[in-house]
């Protein structure tokens, strides 16, 4: 499958009183077409700063400071780091090559404009569309999202709609373009259990239906689990893992990897037993620990190596890459046996 | 299992909230956040709560702290000699001395702490109240305190920005145990954590109440972090109990179809196992206009007739399992408890 988007060695800084940050830095990776990439991580980790860098809307006072980010249109590569942020190039392709779903519906309408008015806004914004037009395309949308009685819907505002409605229409106006892309930030965090398994559903047909990627980003590995191609593992704005989603599950090698998938409790499995949990937590990102990010947190922590050398990535396999000494040759001495068992 | 003693008995509680219009301030209705909920917890027993937001669980919870005054029903809460107060129908003024055995650990560590005191002054606060002790001795307890929940007691001058998401809660939890408490309610303790904080937490609850023998009434929407630390679990749904039973039994085999479906919803932690199944069609009932009948019937595939117009009683189903269905013990729920084969 040919690529459609290319992230190479990104990095995204912010400039605060207190001293750069960077939020993202050194991040690789590749979305083909009709694929499904996760980017999973926890809070802080830059994720969701990584998923506006490629939209070109990180907010103030953050900065692509390097990399590369190239989106293929057409068999052409077009560079969006090169591009003028607020410029007519990167906004014709935000919202119809590329579009975005949030984790806050509610935030993401406007409450004074009603549903029908802000998906039309979209598309008469993209297409050459009279009004009438657009409400008919509005109207279609809203039908394939799975909404009840679209005809009313649009009459409405957000505040008088449900969280999973809400949630319903912004999918609806992500997709009223036919992106090649979605971004999906968090989709279902602020929803409930069953509501979150209706809008997975709906985003697995959806996709099918347009064939459209989606770089799907979230910090619950259950949801990665049932829902991804291929997972990136980001910690403190690295990848620090990088493969298909079975072999991730089932074959982690990053000790971060690893001890992530033993603490979440699972119903059923061990009851009674103690989680595992992983010490500590996560830095604050002014203070980095030395070497590699994850080492005061590590159980495979070899003193001497982790604390002083930054990880290099390691490929693996084929497709399968983590950011760790213990799968570094040149430190293959210096790591004891038993740091690989757990 | 022997039945515990109990500590906390909730008979037939309601809330129901008066929705008010115009200027004259006319009641139009009522919000039945909490309608004929009966829940007993025993002693030193771990209850779990769970259900989806706007299901009425915390609204249970501020009842039992008396944050609001329930419109009907009684909470019974025993001493150690079995004797009874009823908490929904005493005086404000004469709770206090039963609020010092009822504690709540709450969701947010960020808003539940107060930023302008330091942990010594957070801590050593309920003690001081209720005159416990005071100078030296107060700090060596929140000394204690700070160490059994897993915190540096030089920390004791420091004020709760300089602390973590998980190290914050770890404080509100050392807050909840510093009277020494019977009953603690843990209002969703670590679903505003990150995954890797998340088992520390609820470890750490877990060890105190195996040594202390607290006892839980846990409120949460995960089923996962209610199985790993519940020995008994009730399910809400729109203000009502829809099913109680010991948490094995509730996952093995749920009898209302709404505890099946909650149990689908939840994505296998398996790559292999791919389904994406939806449990549940259309959204949570409104609990200021609730359907007739049964109020899960909308939603519910088994739903007939009699679902429409009957309101179901809750039926004793097994020893120690009570399901609020008409069909409770008929239906085959297994198909939807159960992971399908993968697709």
């Amino acid at each position: 499958m040919e690529p459609l988007l290319e992230v190479k060695n990104l990095k995204v800084r912010f400039s605060t009183d207190e001293g750069p940050i960077e939020a993202v830095r050194d991040v690789s990776f590749e979305i083909k077409r009709g694929e499904t990439v996760a980017i999973v991580g926890e809070s802080g980790c830059g994720k969701s700063v990584m998923a506006r860098a490629i939209l070109r809307i990180v907010p103030a006072p953050g900065n692509i400071v390097e990399g590369q980010i190239n989106y293929y249109r057409d068999g052409r590569a077009i560079e969006l780091t090169a591009l003028e942020a607020k410029g007519a190039e990167i906004r014709a392709i935000r919202g119809a090559d590329i579009a975005m779903i949030f984790q806050e519906p509610m935030a993401t309408f406007s409450p004074v404009h009603t549903i029908g008015n802000q998906i039309n806004e979209a598309i008469i914004l993209h297409q050459s569309i009279d009004h009438a037009g657009a409400t008919a395309q509005t109207l279609d949308i809203l039908n394939r999202v799975g909404m009840p009685r679209p005809s009313r819907i649009i009459h409405r505002y957000p505040h008088q709609l449900s969280g999973g409605m809400l949630q319903r229409a912004m999918i609806a106006m992500a997709l009223s373009c036919r992106p090649q892309l979605l971004i999906a930030d968090e989709p279902t965090t602020a929803l409930d259990v069953t509501t979150q398994a209706q809008i997975l559903r709906l985003l697995y047909d959806l996709q099918r239906e347009f064939n459209m990627a989606i770089l799907f980003i979230t910090h619950d590995l259950s949801v990665v689990s049932q829902f991804a191609d291929r997972v990136e593992v980001m910690y403190l704005g690295e990848v620090v893992e990088s493969t298909d989603v079975i072999r991730l599950f089932e074959d982690p090698k990053h000790p971060y990897t690893r001890a992530l998938l033993n603490s979440i409790p699972q119903t059923g499995a061990g009851r009674g037993q103690r989680l595992q949990s992983i010490a500590g937590s996560i830095p604050n990102p002014l203070h980095r620990p030395s070497g590699c990010l994850f080492h005061p947190r590590c159980d495979s922590f070899q003193p001497g190596v982790c604390d002083l050398v930054s990880p290099k990535e390691i490929d693996i396999d084929k497709d399968h890459r983590a950011r760790c000494i213990l799968y570094d040759e040149q430190y293959s001495d210096r790591v004891s046996s038993a740091a690989f068992g757990q | 299992m022997s039945e515990p003693k109990p500590l906390l008995e909730i008979k037939n509680l309601k809330m129901h909230f008066p929705i008010k219009r115009g200027i004259m301030g006319r009641t139009v209705g009522y919000v039945k956040a909490v309608d004929d909920v009966s829940l007993t917890i025993g002693e030193g027993e771990v209850v779990g709560l769970v259900g989806e937001s706007g299901c009425g669980k915390s609204t249970v919870s501020r009842c039992i702290v008396r944050a609001y005054r329930p419109t009907a029903g009684q909470i019974l809460l025993y001493d150690a000699k079995g004797r009874a107060v009823d908490l929904a129908n005493i005086p404000e003024p004469d709770m206090l001395p039963y609020r010092r055995d009822i504690q709540m650990i709450f969701q947010d560590p960020f808003s539940s702490l107060n930023p302008r005191m330091t942990l010594r002054q957070i801590i050593g606060e309920p003690m001081r109240n209720y005159q416990i002790c005071r100078g030296k001795e107060l700090e060596d307890r929140v000394a204690y305190l700070l160490e059994s929940v897993g915190l540096r007691p030089e920390h004791m001058s420091r004020y709760p920005h300089a602390f973590s998401g998980g190290q914050r809660q770890r404080i509100g939890i050392a807050r909840a145990l510093a009277l020494n408490p019977r009953l603690i309610i843990c209002d969703e303790p670590v679903s505003a954590l990150d995954v890797s904080v998340q088992a520390q937490i609820l470890n750490l609850l877990r060890d105190l109440q195996a040594e202390f023998r607290y006892s839980y009434l846990f409120i949460a929407h995960d089923l996962s972090v209610v199985d790993y630390i519940c020995e008994r679990v009730a399910v809400m749904y729109v203000g009502k109990i829809v099913e109680t039973a010991d948490t094995a039994t509730i996952f093995k085999d749920p009898q209302h179809p709404y505890t099946a479906a909650l149990r689908s919803a939840i994505p296998q932690l398996n790559p292999r196992l791919r389904q994406l199944p939806v449990p549940l069609e259309g959204d949570v009932a409104d609990p200021a206009n609730t359907p007739s009948g049964c109020v899960f019937h909308p939603r519910c595939r088994f739903a007939e007739d009699r679902c429409r117009r009957e309101t179901p009683a809750m039926t004793l189903t097994a020893p120690r399992h009570h399901a609020r269905c008409h069909f409770a013990g008929e239906l085959n729920l297994s198909g939807l408890s159960q992971p399908a084969a993968s697709t």
